[in-house]
């Protein structure tokens, strides 16, 4: 490849880069990486013959994400989130700390049970919701908003399956999603706990001290139960189907837990998440006699495709040569000491991700890593670090993950205004503290694990 | 690695069912129906309680 192809291709990545993060007039984020793929293949940096491969990476990764997506449209459909909604507020028992506990968990628990993005979607209006029915002012909504979206967005780290980026970088170091558990379930865990903590301490004077107390009034008398809330629209009685939320929270998890089981025996990720995802479907249709209409809708099926157009684009970068300068620079560091390997590429991939999005950053990083010859644990330890910057680093400015950029959509269609300013003046203090703890508590561990 | 996520799994599963989905109707409602702190004085005699039922 000569050097003019690759300035081209370093412009039409950064172009790409540009039109995904600004999404002028609010076009979808595929569309500007569509035609940055279209032009790296008709150029012919990457070759038309690497296509079936490519989708091979991608695809199983983006139809796992897929599959929880559509679980979490049929939850919303029953009314599983706003029961919550309304629960949470609740519990908290006129509490502005422990409503705050609340919701922090809740996030924590959706990326469990789905993935970041879905969380950020899910969560974000529940915030937005309970907030606002509470009066909240303005200062007093922002700690429960960004450290919900923060939350929620970390917690994709210790198990592979709630990130797309993760999955698909599993994918090409060729890790199973056990032994991926293992390794970064500990540290990941640890890093995500200090932030929590460090959101608490940061926030502790700007939490309203007493909340309205609202107690749920449910009414027994019919079959499925029913509830009214004080705070809600006073015509809208809701019922409540138990059954249901039982059986449905019962496969999500029993889903998840299949991912691990299953995966082992060589069950694609992708089959056992979609099985869930039509089990759930099924049984609503059984119940409530509701069809697939809204899921075919609402399910975002471009992740697909935008997954395949950024790994051509990161594909484009690695044939001409920009990775060989990571490999040349960085080998040498990394290669024998796996403190560096963590420090180093943990830091470099939350500069990478801030810089360019964490989806092709963690392409870039792993393929990097993947063409460093490293050698057994070294080579994980690299590889787990992109990780910890990918997911964890990504988030000190909010184009370092799309959940973040969706965040911002989200409050702003709720009229709700918060600036990058604010979003940086948080994240840089809670951020890199975060991040250097789950570093060095992954450097332990690992060394803990294989030493 | 599998039984310590479904181990995981079953643990964060009960602790969301129990802290987000299960509604604090429970120990209200059976407040309401037997107060068992209620003096005993204010309870009905099996007579009175006869009587009322028919």
């Amino acid at each position: 490849m000569d050097s003019m192809q690759a300035i081209w291709m370093a412009i039409i990545f950064s172009l790409t880069i540009i039109f995904m993060l600004w999404r002028p007039n609010g076009i979808n984020e595929t569309v500007p990486t569509t035609i940055g793929a279209s032009i790296t293949l008709l150029a012919g940096i990457v070759p038309f013959t690497d296509i079936l491969d490519i989708f091979d990476i991608v695809s199983g990764a983006s139809l796992t994400i897929i599959s929880t997506i559509m679980m979490s449209i049929v939850l919303e459909s029953i009314g599983f989130f706003r029961w919550i909604a309304l629960n949470i507020v609740s519990r908290s028992k006129g509490s502005g700390l422990r409503l705050y506990i609340y919701i922090n968990l809740l996030c924590f628990f959706m990326t469990m049970f789905f993935n970041n993005d879905g969380s950020i979607l899910i969560t974000t209006p529940i915030i937005i919701h309970v907030v606002s029915l509470l009066k909240f002012t303005a200062h007093q909504k922002f700690p429960y908003l960004i450290s919900g979206a923060l939350i929620a967005t970390a917690a994709s780290a210790p198990i592979a399956v709630s990130n797309i980026s993760n999955l698909i970088a599993l994918k090409i170091v060729g890790l199973s999603l056990n032994d991926y558990i293992e390794m970064m379930f500990v540290p990941s865990m640890i890093g995500i706990f200090i932030m929590g903590l460090l959101l608490l301490l940061y926030f502790r004077r700007d939490l309203p001290k007493e909340i309205l107390k609202t107690p749920l009034k449910l009414d027994k008398s019919s079959s499925n139960f029913s509830y009214s809330h004080p705070l809600d629209q006073p015509d809208r009685h809701k019922s409540i189907d138990w059954w249901m939320f039982k059986v449905c929270l019962f496969i999500v998890i029993l889903t998840r837990v299949c991912f691990f089981a299953l995966s082992s025996f060589g069950i694609p990720l992708e089959w056992i998440g979609l099985t869930g995802a039509f089990l759930l479907i099924v049984i609503r249709w059984k119940r409530n006699g509701i069809g697939v209409k809204d899921i075919i809708l609402k399910t975002p099926w471009h992740i697909l495709l935008f997954a395949f157009n950024m790994y051509v684009l990161v594909y484009g970068l690695k044939n001409v040569g920009i990775n060989d300068f990571l490999v040349t620079n960085l080998t040498g560091y990394i290669q024998d000491d796996p403190l560096y390997a963590s420090f180093i590429m943990g830091t470099i991939l939350t500069v990478f991700s801030n810089l360019f999005n964490n989806l092709p950053a963690v392409m870039i990083g792993t393929l990097a890593i993947t063409e460093m010859g490293l050698e057994g644990y070294m080579l994980q330890i690299a590889y787990l670090a992109n990780v910890m910057g990918s997911d964890i680093g990504a988030l000190l400015t909010p184009a370092g993950t799309l959940a973040t950029l969706i965040w911002f959509h989200i409050l702003k269609t709720h009229s709700i205004r918060i600036t990058w300013g604010q979003y940086l003046k948080v994240t840089f203090i809670i951020i890199p503290i975060a991040l250097f703890v789950s570093l060095l508590s992954l450097y332990l561990w690992i060394t803990w694990l294989f030493v | 690695m599998e039984i310590f996520m479904f181990l995981y799994f079953s643990l964060i599963g009960t602790l969301f069912f129990h802290f987000f989905l299960k509604p604090p109707y429970y120990q209200e409602s059976r407040k309401e129906l037997f107060d068992l702190n209620a003096p005993r004085r204010e309870l009905l005699t099996k007579s009175e309680a006869a009587k009322v039922n028919g």
